[in-house]
């Protein structure tokens, strides 16, 4: 059995329309205009324990809500949840001793007073015993060198450093599933990497399962290992982080600059497209899930005299821009 | 003058979606004047008669219409001062092409504009409905009363604005505030009438700008003053208006300066 | 606690209970802990805001004397016997607001901004740990003064303060701060259900404000209001009337011994209220 199981749940929102204008007052209080909105539709997945998954999604996809539902703050309209075996709204306090979360947007550490008495307050509401808590404030205050601010107050700190302890304060109590939501927003290159690598060396060393929001490609290219797309409240692609780019990846770009032309047989082909050929400058467009550089380079290699060449590697932020578009029904 | 009508205008397309806070607003406020007007006649008993001079009629009467000029003469502007200090939105108003004073006093009279009309006039007719509203009130005090009530709304404004602007020192008015509405509360005559206070509280008065906000001009609408007295009240209002005009700029530009230089 | 037949588990739940409890106090007495420690950055402005709220109330106090006195009596009440009620109503929510007013105060905007699915993320139940995270001193100021009032009123009257009557008075303090909580969490609960808590908010207020003088003064539809629907006569009046000895015949006729029990159901229905508006955010989402 998985660490988490989502069974075809769906979830519907109530949503209330406030109609404007004098006629309406009576309108709206008595018999207000009811409209159900679909936030996720009938989606099924499962994570095995140890498992770094990304959510990608654009706003109102559903990402949230998920979320949400997994962690046990909101009920699934249908469809059956369990995480470690118990159901995570049914039991929500047994549940959530299990897990960790981190919601970018909303800071949990009271800013009147240094992070390490947020931490104490964590250390009672959670029940965690004197020993371990001192081994991971500690360890954590180390990997994420925190030892210059930690008697600092929260509202002194920068957004990196506030966030750093945000992402220890959910770690304290060793959870076995964490929910990272949008945890590099608005953070500094330096931040976002200590971030990063002190997830990635906690899911090595403690086994966490991760389960991580964002809208930076950077974050989840170097934490995820698996990957799910949700658009419009349903799954569009679940599946490895490499099967992703493989599946999305559009075009690659190479541009080669030569001393002279071989011969002036085309090297056009099913995987490879010439977009510019001018002045010593060729510019080609191939797709890597047919062709591998080397290949490339040996086809075009057979025709031109190479002196130098550079390739633009396929971004996930243009994958999943595509992605979004053709959903949204764009060119 | 245009970027009033511009405040006004969007204002107006703001609050003119009637809503239902409106609506328990004003019915709160009816409910505040039926809770008074009890009071009194709890305080007048059966037999009625009259109390310092005043019969039971013209303390109804007093209820209704200090309603009314508390509703119109009340400002938000040390709470908005309050809040834009400690949101830092305080510089970029500094940035807006008119003084912030100006800026603040349209914007506070625009919300009371909408205030007055949805919940003070409302809540006041339904009240003057209820109880009825037995009072001889000439044209000419009705004018003067409005002079003298826009004197009040100009030194409730800038009494606030003088106090308000401390915050650039204290980032707090919470405490301001309360003794702001203390004073009022006491001072105003927007409860107590200043008819029934013991001789000192009444000496006191005299020397503080409060008794012109509300008292004052409800006073000279009830024609309780000879020609020389309101001539009086009107030379007292327009001191009281030049002395905190004069304090609220001086203070303002020292305040100013301070954001300027330590960026707020 | 798998069985629940025999007195033996009966006790051990019990015991469950009493364990619970003994936690979340722990709880509230280290949140407390840290929330004084973190407003001694701004101790002068808390002493000072202390100060203004008490001079706030005390100023009410002085304009009732001043009305009242000038008026020898309002309804038969004398002056001292109204500040009495008052006294009495702003102890009962003072000490309410102790325990409930961060939470009707911080709830609605937690709600808003998602704030409050941090508290369901958390292992804790979540009235118990609202409580807890909620407690504040503010309310110091309002006590204080009440007792003064009080100390002085029962002089001016010429009332021993005896034990007996310090009993009674206990019993009378402490149904009206379980009515009043019941309030603050008919608020708070509320807002669960919908977007803006004002009318109840406002109706909250107002009947604050009623019970600040003698019920009898108000027509009939508000006593009667004020005794079945929102149970503020229960507060102060009808047991003050009683403790008093005030020969009236307002309200719905002598009701003081009613008053614990009306505040304990009241209370509990509020509890109740509170806990199923929480489920239901939980079904519905924000």
């Amino acid at each position: 059995m998985s660490l988490i199981e989502v069974d075809h749940v769906s979830k519907n929102y109530d949503v209330i329309l406030q109609r404007s204008g004098m006629e309406n007052v009576w309108k709206n209080i008595f018999c207000p205009d009811r409209k159900v909105v679909c936030a996720v539709q009938d989606i099924s997945f499962a994570i095995e324990a140890g498992e770094l998954v990304g959510f990608i999604g654009e706003n109102g996809a559903g990402k949230s809500t998920t979320i949400k539902m997994i962690s046990g703050i909101l009920f699934p309209t249908s469809g059956r949840i369990s995480v470690a075996g118990i159901c995570p709204y049914l039991k929500r306090e047994k549940n959530a001793r299990n897990i960790g979360a981190v919601f970018g947007q909303r800071s949990r550490l009271n800013w009147d007073l240094p992070m390490l008495d947020s931490f104490e307050l964590h250390k009672e509401i959670y029940r965690i015993d004197s020993g371990s808590y001192r081994k991971n404030v500690d360890r954590f205050i180390e990997m994420l060198h925190m030892q210059d601010f930690c008697n600092t107050p929260v509202r002194q700190l920068s957004l990196g450093q506030r966030m750093k302890a945000e992402v220890a304060l959910s770690m304290l109590h060793e959870p076995a599933i964490l929910y990272l939501d949008e945890p590099t927003i608005g953070l500094d290159v330096l931040a976002k990497q200590q971030i990063r690598e002190f997830i990635k060396e906690r899911n090595r060393l403690e086994g966490i399962t991760t389960i991580l929001t964002s809208h930076d490609m950077k974050d989840l290219d170097s934490i995820c290992k698996r990957i799910i797309i949700l658009s419009k409240g349903s799954i569009l692609f679940d599946g490895s982080m490499e099967r992703f780019k493989q599946e999305y990846t559009k075009e690659s770009v190479a541009e080669f600059t030569y001393a002279e032309k071989r011969s002036d047989q085309d090297i056009s082909s099913g995987s490879v497209r010439v977009i510019l050929d001018r002045e010593h400058r060729l510019v080609v467009g191939y797709s890597p899930a047919k062709m591998t550089t080397a290949q490339l380079v040996e086809t075009v290699s057979a025709r031109y005299e190479i002196n130098d060449f550079t390739i633009k590697a396929p971004d996930i932020e243009d994958m999943v821009r595509g992605i979004y578009e053709r959903e949204e029904g764009m060119p | 003058m245009g970027l009033c009508r511009k405040i006004l205008s969007i204002s107006f397309k703001e609050k003119s979606i009637f809503r239902f806070d409106y609506l328990v607003s004003t019915l709160f406020s009816f409910f505040h004047i039926v809770l008074k007007v009890y009071l009194w006649k709890g305080l007048y008993g059966i037999s009625g008669g009259t109390v310092n001079g005043i019969a039971l009629n013209d303390m109804l009467v007093y209820s209704i219409l200090s309603s009314f000029t508390a509703g119109i003469t009340k400002t938000t502007v040390m709470n908005d001062l309050n809040d834009s200090v400690l949101s830092g939105s305080i510089s970029t108003n500094l940035l807006l092409p008119i003084g912030l004073k100006k800026y603040l006093f349209v914007g506070s009279v625009t919300k009371n504009f909408f205030l007055t009309l949805y919940g003070t006039i409302p809540s006041v007719l339904a009240a003057m409905l209820f109880f009825g509203f037995h009072a001889r009130i000439r044209p000419v005090n009705i004018i003067l009363y409005l002079f003298s009530v826009t004197m009040g709304i100009l030194i409730n404004f800038l009494y606030n604005f003088l106090f308000g602007s401390s915050v650039i020192w204290f980032r707090n008015a919470f405490f301001l505030n309360n003794i702001n509405s203390v004073l009022l509360n006491l001072f105003s005559g927007s409860f107590v009438p200043l008819w029934f206070f013991p001789e000192p509280l009444k000496i006191l008065s005299v020397f503080l700008p409060f008794r012109y906000i509300v008292f004052e001009p409800i006073a000279v609408l009830l024609d309780t003053k000879s020609v020389e007295e309101t001539a009086g009240v009107f030379t007292m209002q327009f001191f009281w208006l030049l002395l905190l005009f004069c304090a609220a700029t001086f203070v303002w530009n020292r305040g100013r300066n301070k954001i300027m230089i330590q960026g707020g | 606690m798998r069985t629940v037949n025999g007195i033996g588990s009966v006790g051990e739940a019990v015991k469950e209970v009493v364990k619970e409890a003994a936690w979340y106090l722990r709880l509230t007495r280290i949140f407390t802990g840290k929330a004084v420690k973190a407003m001694l950055t701004y101790r002068f402005l808390f002493v000072i805001n202390c100060i203004s709220q008490a001079l706030d109330y005390a100023v009410a106090f002085l304009l009732m004397w001043v009305m009242i006195s000038a008026f020898d009596s309002l309804n038969g009440w004398n002056a001292c016997e109204v500040m009495l009620l008052y006294a009495f109503s702003l102890f009962a929510y003072g000490i309410a607001g102790t325990f409930f007013f961060n939470i009707m105060n911080h709830l609605p905007g937690q709600i808003w901004r998602g704030g409050f699915d941090d508290v369901l993320i958390k292992p804790v139940k979540v009235l118990p740990y609202l409580l807890s995270s909620s407690f504040i001193c503010n309310y110091i100021a309002h006590i204080t003064l009440s007792i003064l009032v009080m100390g002085f009123c029962f002089h001016a009257l010429e009332m021993p303060v005896t034990l007996w009557l310090l009993l009674k008075i206990l019993r009378i303090l402490f149904s009206g701060s379980l009515i009043y909580g019941g309030f603050f969490l008919i608020v708070s609960g509320s807002a669960f259900l919908v977007t803006r808590t004002d009318a109840l908010f406002h109706i909250m207020f107002f009947f604050r404000e009623v019970s600040y003088y003698p019920l009898s003064v108000f027509p009939k539809v508000i006593q009667i209001i004020a005794t079945v629907l929102v149970p503020y006569g229960f507060i102060n009046f009808y047991p003050l009337r009683e403790l008093l000895g005030k020969e009236e015949a307002g309200g719905l006729g002598d009701l003081a011994g009613w008053s614990p029990v009306v505040a304990l159901v009241f209370f509990a229905a509020a509890c109740l209220f509170f806990c199923r508006s929480a489920r239901q955010y939980k079904s519905s989402g924000s």
